[in-house]
């Protein structure tokens, strides 16, 4: 049972796989340090690192209508 | 995950890679390569000197466990920093020692074999649904656009993402704080959408920094714990705090990483080089595997391009097909329009639906006799066409009228072409200039794609265009075989001898310079004058559409270099990889197309069956039928 600071660590660090700046060398650690805390397997860290890059694709794809534009959405995602 | 998080990464990856297509295709391409490196990538296959050298016994201790995996040579790196990390603070973090370490636990237990296969399974699945994602919002506003051009400018830049990384890059501190300021006003309006103040939003920030950066809030994060979580609890917290403390000293020195092309060559060929999943991603998009495509996966040598002919390809394809369609019937219209208008000219009124003759306008020449009324015997009108109506076309005339039309299909499709294809050439020249290095920006699939369907369509063009003066020139001669059964039944009653030396199954010939006048009854009478003065315009516009044929025949060529144009010495080979079909395959194929087994390929017969062929076989083809 985590304590809700390590869930929260755990949350934030989830998300820093994420990050652009980070190299592998650091992503690495940060799936250890996750796996570790979170008791993950690693086949659960990976489900869940595409589990997090796919909510956030999936952000990127969502149309946006642009008020600006008749074109509607297709100017935002050109 | 939490709310605020996600929409503060969220648009952090926006500034990062732009919520566009283009930053999409990056994105994913990051992470992709990602588990590519956390994930798959073998020890073996590396070549981290740094971190063999110095923790080569652990290497060697786990390489006689079989392989492991990059993610686990790290992690056992990491190990051993946070321990000397403790053993020089002098805190008792309770971390397992080398002596103790259990590696046998903490690197699975299950063999690389199976790992490997959960991995795929997990990864493709991920890998069907977004892709089909992307597909669907790809298509989606591909299909708003109205422009080749724009349409072929993204591509490239699609292109470009998918298939090239950025080799070297040094973001400036300035740069990257003034992007991550930029990211936090973005999230500020983010949380202000969701209900957070701009206070709360500070708050969590500053709480977040001061998790990740402060060492002694992670540790009295660490010793609040719980005692039985304590153990790895802290050993996680340290860590990150590690990570995080590398991140900032690679921020100082204003370094970022990248990834090499190499490294996304290699992602791909272990990832993405696999007819499964192409199988899997093209039944998901509910399309045929290309053969381009499938043929693509066993080429090594174009494995930085598996993303994008798998992700974004198609989608590209069919826009592109699907704007060149419609710009070709433009060009249909137009040319179409103006062989009717010149026929029109020449006193011959078309319906422009079915190109069956309405109305034949009779020449009034000096031999020709209309009735006062202005209707002839046959019923045709008089004195009211064009400006050619009320005399004889020279030839000199129908040939300069046959030329301006082909000169305005061959400025029809060059421009057409060129809408396509020299945005395309500006971007590689462009690339050359600005970086010869530069990975190649050609794409083969895609380029052999589009030569594929620029013959289609080209093709499909000219077949439309040529079938139409097939059918006009048929309904022509009917027209005038017509007058001349009449004619000939006017002849046994009248007794007048008439043999004209066409008789209308001849259209060819009856279309050479000398067509016109060799229709000449041999004698004159009302009702021959009458008869030749509405077969004059019917003549002449036999010859004017046999001589835009023969034009087209001699001087066809205009296409063949309009489609040439764009070939680089890449795309000329490209080009060359599907086969232009043989005037027998063409011939087989047109029989096939003749549903109605009469011989005659029609205008509707044709649009209703996708004939490819290269546009030169029309040309015999239409020569054949005449």
């Amino acid at each position: 049972m985590l304590t809700d600071c390590e869930q929260t660590v755990l949350d934030d660090a989830k998300l820093l796989l994420l990050d652009r700046t980070l190299g592998p060398a650091e992503k690495a650690k940060i799936i250890a340090s996750i796996g570790i805390l979170g008791s993950y397997s690693r086949v659960e860290l990976l489900s869940l690192f595409l589990q997090t890059a796919g909510a956030i694709l999936e952000s990127m794809l969502i149309e946006k209508p642009d008020e600006d534009s008749d074109e509607g959405s297709v100017a935002h995602f050109l | 995950l939490p709310a605020h998080g996600l929409i503060i990464l969220y648009w952090s990856v926006v500034e990062d890679f732009g919520a566009n297509l283009v930053g999409v295709a990056k994105y994913l391409q990051q992470v992709v390569m990602d588990v590519h490196l956390l994930f798959f990538r073998t020890l073996s296959l590396q070549a981290d000197q740094d971190m063999q050298t110095k923790h080569s016994n652990l290497t060697a201790l786990l390489k006689t466990g079989g392989l492991i995996s990059l993610y686990q040579a790290y992690f056992i790196r990491d190990i051993s920093k946070t321990l000397d990390l403790s053993e020089n603070s002098g805190k008792n973090l309770h971390l397992p020692t080398l002596e103790n370490f259990d590696v046998v636990h903490y690197c699975g237990t299950q063999n690389a074999a199976s790992t490997h296969g959960d991995y795929r399974k997990i990864l493709d699945q991920w890998l069907v649904n977004i892709i089909a994602k992307i597909s669907k919002s790809c298509n989606s506003v591909l299909s708003k656009m109205e422009s080749a051009t724009d349409v072929a400018k993204l591509q490239l830049r699609v292109w470009n993402s998918c298939t090239t990384v950025i080799t070297a890059s040094a973001h400036s501190t300035n740069s990257k704080q003034s992007r991550h300021s930029n990211a936090d006003s973005k999230a500020s309006d983010a949380n202000n959408l969701i209900g957070l103040g701009h206070d709360n939003k500070l708050k969590l920030d500053a709480e977040s920094v001061q998790r990740f950066f402060d060492p002694h809030y992670k540790a009295s994060a660490a010793s609040s714990s719980q005692a039985g979580a304590s153990s790895s609890g802290s050993f996680g917290l340290t860590s990150i705090g590690h990570v995080i403390q590398q991140q900032k000293q690679h921020q100082q020195q204003a370094q970022n990483y990248s990834f090499s092309q190499s490294d996304w060559c290699c992602a791909c060929l272990d990832l993405l080089q696999s007819k499964k999943l192409l199988v899997r991603v093209s039944t998901e998009l509910g399309i045929a595997a290309s053969s381009a495509t499938a043929e693509s996966a066993n080429r090594n040598a174009e494995a930085h391009t598996y993303l994008w002919s798998i992700a974004f390809m198609n989608s590209f394809m069919h826009q592109v097909e699907r704007l060149l369609r419609r710009s070709c019937e433009d060009v249909l219209r137009r040319v179409r329009q103006d062989v009717l208008d010149a026929l029109f000219e020449l006193g011959i009124d078309v319906d422009p639906t079915t190109l069956a003759v309405k109305h034949v306008l009779a020449v009034a020449s000096k031999s020709s006799s209309i009735a006062p009324d202005g209707q002839n015997g046959d019923g045709s009108v008089a004195g009211s066409g064009g400006p050619l109506a009320n005399s004889v076309a020279s030839s000199a005339t129908l040939f300069r009228k046959a030329e301006s039309i082909r000169v305005a299909l061959e400025d029809e499709v060059i421009n057409l072409l060129n809408e396509i294809i020299i945005p395309v050439k500006e971007k590689d020249a462009g690339q050359k200039d600005g970086n010869k290095n530069e990975q190649d920006s050609n794409d083969p699939m895609s380029s052999s794609a589009l030569s594929r369907a620029l013959y289609v369509q080209c093709s499909q063009l000219l077949a439309q265009m040529l079938i139409s003066l097939r059918v006009l020139a048929v309904s022509v001669s009917k027209h005038v075989h017509g007058q001349t059964v009449t004619l000939s039944h006017q002849t046994v009653e009248t007794g007048v001898k008439y043999s004209p030396r066409f008789d209308g199954s001849n259209v060819f010939s009856a279309c050479g310079t000398s067509g016109a006048a060799n229709f000449s009854p041999k004698h004159g009478g009302t009702k021959v004058s009458s008869h030749h003065a509405t077969a004059t315009p019917l003549l002449s516009g036999l010859l004017l559409i046999g001589r835009v044929c023969w034009l087209l025949k001699i001087k066809g060529r205009f296409v063949e270099d309009a489609l040439m144009l764009g070939d680089t010495s890449a795309n000329s080979v490209s080009s060359q990889r599907y086969d232009l079909c043989s005037e027998d395959q063409f011939i087989s194929a047109c029989e096939i197309a003749d549903t109605d087994g009469d011989g005659v390929l029609t205008y509707t017969e044709a649009v209703e069956v996708n004939i490819q062929a290269s546009f030169p076989v029309w040309f015999y083809l239409l020569l054949f039928q005449f």
